[in-house]
């Protein structure tokens, strides 16, 4: 059977976009490559320390891999539901079948890295001590990747579930935007690293106690003669293996629970929304309130807000490291750029809800829809913004940015509003019905749309922008009414971003509700009706890309 | 023939290639219900999906009381009441919370949501599961379609365009659901339900429109379609059957 389930995985594999597994080649030979040249170039006394520091770099990489290629469950447990085999042996099977792939076939091109580490110590038992090393090393990584991302499958079950994703994603977006802060000090730090490895014997020891430092202590043991030592170094990355296996293993039997936990008390937010006269009567406090409860108590949109406030934790995070602790009060403003991304789908976001509003069409309703939307995306997103730069100033004494930092956030958060209901309407990209999703990746996203959204509410943002970065360096040449005059220009900012765009997206969908639709009903197969506004060319453009996501999504079979 | 309510009007709509419906004419008269049958893939959901407005034909088109539902939209929805089939609906908030939002957006004055969402949810008998807060996510499949119909009822439509409404509905919710469609013809209303089940349409519609391969086959009152035979034979002989051959299947259940 697990050699049936490992050729299902190489067919559906072969029809997975090429673009990717290429991408998936370069990087990961590129990774080999480093990998070995560490080794090599690696002076002997730095020698383990290097090794150490590149095996936690595979690790980490399987840690996060799940959430960076989606596709990484081609076979999903409940696909094998209904056959009669043994749970346990199937997800063995399924377990087995997440070593097929680029990740699996690069990794264990880098793991013998150890046994060259063996060879260079000129130790024959340190070489043979480092063969079941390197293949369990490789073991371990494949079983913690694959448990954190059934976690992360079961996690849309749970809070926790949602915040560890939630981490997951800041982290990267973090690392993918601002990454580049600590590029520069950890590439200064190379050079010296290969030389005298780690500077003092603390992190050395810190080190070497996590997993990747297990089988570099087992060969440095060997090596020495100490073969009891090289055992229990070895016995220790057995037993972690056998753990990590166990819990992969478990979690990968295909779940035939709820989706949802049973309910035990009514809802958060009934009650305070409910109360009469909080919301007006209107068709906009009928949307208002939908969208103010739904961000509360759908697990995929607080997954967007929670992953929101985690970039903005790690951005400050991150100008910690980099040594620009001024960086942090910009936290709130990681959240405020989030609005325009975690809102490019909305509509798509409610699968095909949508029906509704095409159903009951009328100017008003279509109106309340899109600035309805808008308020709750501010209500939600604005305030942890607010908070969390608030937060930062006081933390860091940044007293003097308040003024500029708030004016940023304003008109990011009013920019972020207006981008996301029109890249909602232009770009809706269909995911996995709501009742029917299970992985944190279903809600369906459209990178071409992402990467507009984000470029244009930086832009939008940007006489704002302007003035407040004028404003946080101080410029003794600025006029005394500069600060009520950056002020003034954020709200101006925020409030027309908020109503053009806005009445962009109100007018799109008035002129092509049926079609919005369509793509959402029937995508790639209802032609949208394509005018000559470059509205719709873009609405073009971005179907082509949802379709092309789409197809990508159903053969890796996610 | 009463007044016509409710008239698709060669209904065209062709998917890359493969014609889902084919010029699809049907007439639905005031206080008539009438029953859309045919096999799977025969266009039932589609020819109702462009006739709601929900996709958009690429001829023909259709008419609420003689408002053209592809040229003045709002004024055609406002008459319309719709429930599709497998769509999904605002799936975080109670049945309660949908039923007030979804009036609101229809344009109704608060306190007549009020009072008719309460009632709906009673005589749909969803009113415990809204004690309890169960959202609409967590509604199984017959409390969907029973929340869907409600919605297509909240605003008092005259004209209801039902997509297999007794879908994993139970018997006695689907008694229910019988009562109310009865009553709303009673007192003048259009009904177009599409079904798989000929018993109920049998039992429950005074028209009947069979529809296969996109063309609707044959279309008039029960009696006229039945001729004196039952509805499924009827529906067999329209549709054909694939013969089955000696020995097919033969060891099944050996």
């Amino acid at each position: 059977m697990v050699g049936q389930l490992i050729r299902l995985t190489f067919t559906i594999r072969r029809h997975s976009p090429s673009l990717r597994r290429t991408w998936g080649i370069v990087l990961g030979s590129a990774a080999v490559a480093a990998t070995w040249a560490a080794l090599l170039l690696a002076r002997p006394g730095a020698r383990s320390d290097v090794l150490t520091l590149v095996l936690i770099g595979w690790f980490v990489g399987w840690l996060v891999g799940p959430v960076l290629a989606s596709g990484a469950a081609v076979l999903r447990p409940e696909y094998f539901t209904l056959l009669p085999l043994p749970r346990r042996r199937l997800a063995v099977g399924l377990f087995a079948s997440a070593f097929v792939g680029v990740g699996g076939a690069v990794t264990a091109l880098a793991t013998p890295a150890l046994i060259g580490h063996g060879v260079r110590s000129g130790s024959a038992l340190a070489a043979l001590v480092a063969l079941p090393g390197a293949l369990l090393f490789l073991v371990l990584c494949v079983a913690v990747s694959r448990t954190v991302y059934a976690l992360l499958g079961a996690a849309m079950r749970t809070h926790v579930g949602v915040e560890i994703a939630a981490v997951q994603y800041g982290l990267l977006i973090a690392t993918l935007m601002v990454g580049w802060l600590i590029v520069s000090p950890v590439l200064n730090a190379v050079p010296r690293l290969l030389d005298e490895g780690l500077p003092g014997t603390a992190m050395s020891t810190v080190l070497s106690w996590t997993p990747a430092g297990w089988p570099v202590r087992a060969v440095e043991a060997a090596g020495a003669g100490d073969l009891a030592g090289a055992a229990a170094w070895l016995g220790l990355l057995a037993g972690a293996t056998a753990l990590a296996v166990g819990a992969a293993v478990a979690l990968l039997t295909p779940y035939v629970g709820n989706r949802t936990r049973r309910r035990r008390r009514a809802p958060l937010g009934t009650r305070v929304l409910a109360r009469p006269g909080l919301l007006p009567g209107s068709e906009l406090g009928a949307v208002v309130g939908k969208e103010l409860r739904s961000w509360w108590r759908d697990p995929w949109r607080s997954l967007e807000i929670r992953t929101s406030i985690w970039f903005g934790l790690f951005l400050a995070g991150y100008g910690f490291i980099a040594g620009v602790p001024q960086i942090a009060v910009l936290a709130g403003a990681g959240v405020a750029l989030m609005v325009a991304l975690s809102g490019a789908n909305l509509y798509g976001q409610d699968g095909t809800a949508l029906w509704q509003l095409v159903v009951a069409q009328h100017p008003r309703a279509i109106r309340a829809d899109v600035r309805g939307r808008q308020l709750g995306l501010i209500a939600y997103f604005g305030l942890p913004a607010l908070l969390l730069s608030g937060v930062m100033i006081v933390l860091t004494g940044g007293h003097h940015l308040t003024l500029p930092v708030f004016a940023g956030l304003v008109a990011l958060i009013g920019a972020g509003s207006g981008v996301a209901v029109l890249m909602s309407v232009l770009g809706v990209t269909p995911g996995v019905d709501p009742h029917r999703r299970v992985n944190a990746t279903d809600a369906g996203e459209n990178p071409f749309v992402i990467q507009v959204a984000m470029w244009l509410a930086g832009t939008l943002a940007a006489p704002t922008v302007v003035a407040a970065v004028f404003l946080a360096t101080e410029p003794g040449w600025l006029p005394g009414w500069f600060p009520a005059a950056t002020v003034a220009i954020a709200v101006l900012n925020a409030v027309v971003a908020f109503w053009g765009l806005g009445a962009l997206a109100v007018r799109q969908l008035t002129n092509r509700l049926p079609e919005t639709f369509a793509r959402l009903r029937y995508p790639g197969l209802a032609r949208p009706r394509t005018g000559a506004g470059w509205l719709d060319w873009f609405a073009g453009q971005a179907e082509t890309e949802a379709v092309k996501a789409a197809a990508a999504k159903a053969k890796s079979g996610r | 023939m009463g007044s016509v309510a409710f008239h698709l009007d060669g209904l065209t709509k062709d998917f890359s290639g493969r014609l889902a419906a084919d010029a699809v004419t049907l007439r639905v008269p005031a206080g008539s219900l009438t029953g859309l049958v045919g096999p799977n893939g025969a266009g039932k959901t589609t020819s109702l999906a462009m006739a709601v407005g929900l996709l958009r034909p690429d001829f023909g088109t259709a008419y609420v009381h003689g408002v053209d539902v592809w040229a003045e939209p709002v004024r055609a929805k406002a008459m319309l009441g719709v429930l599709p089939d497998g769509l999904a609906l605002p799936e975080r908030l109670t049945g309660g919370e949908l039923l007030h939002y979804w009036g609101l957006l229809r344009g109704m004055p608060p306190a007549a949501v009020r009072d008719r969402a309460r009632e709906l949810l009673s005589v749909l008998e969803l009113d415990e599961a809204e004690e309890r807060g169960v959202l609409v996510v967590e509604y199984s499949t017959g409390m969907r379609k029973k929340i869907g119909l409600a919605t297509a009822l909240l605003h008092n439509p005259k004209a209801l365009v039902l997509d297999e409404p007794f879908e994993a509905v139970d018997p006695v919710s689907a008694r229910v659901l019988r009562r109310i469609l009865r009553r709303f013809v009673a007192a003048g209303g259009a009904v177009v339900i599409s079904s798989h089940v000929m018993g109920l349409v049998e039992e429950l519609c005074d028209r009947v429109a069979i529809i296969a391969g996109g063309r609707v086959l044959v279309d008039g009152t029960l009696d006229e379609v039945r001729a004196g035979a039952r509805l499924e034979d009827v529906f067999v002989e329209l549709v054909g059957e694939r013969a089955a051959a000696e020995g097919e299947l033969a060891w099944l259940g050996s």
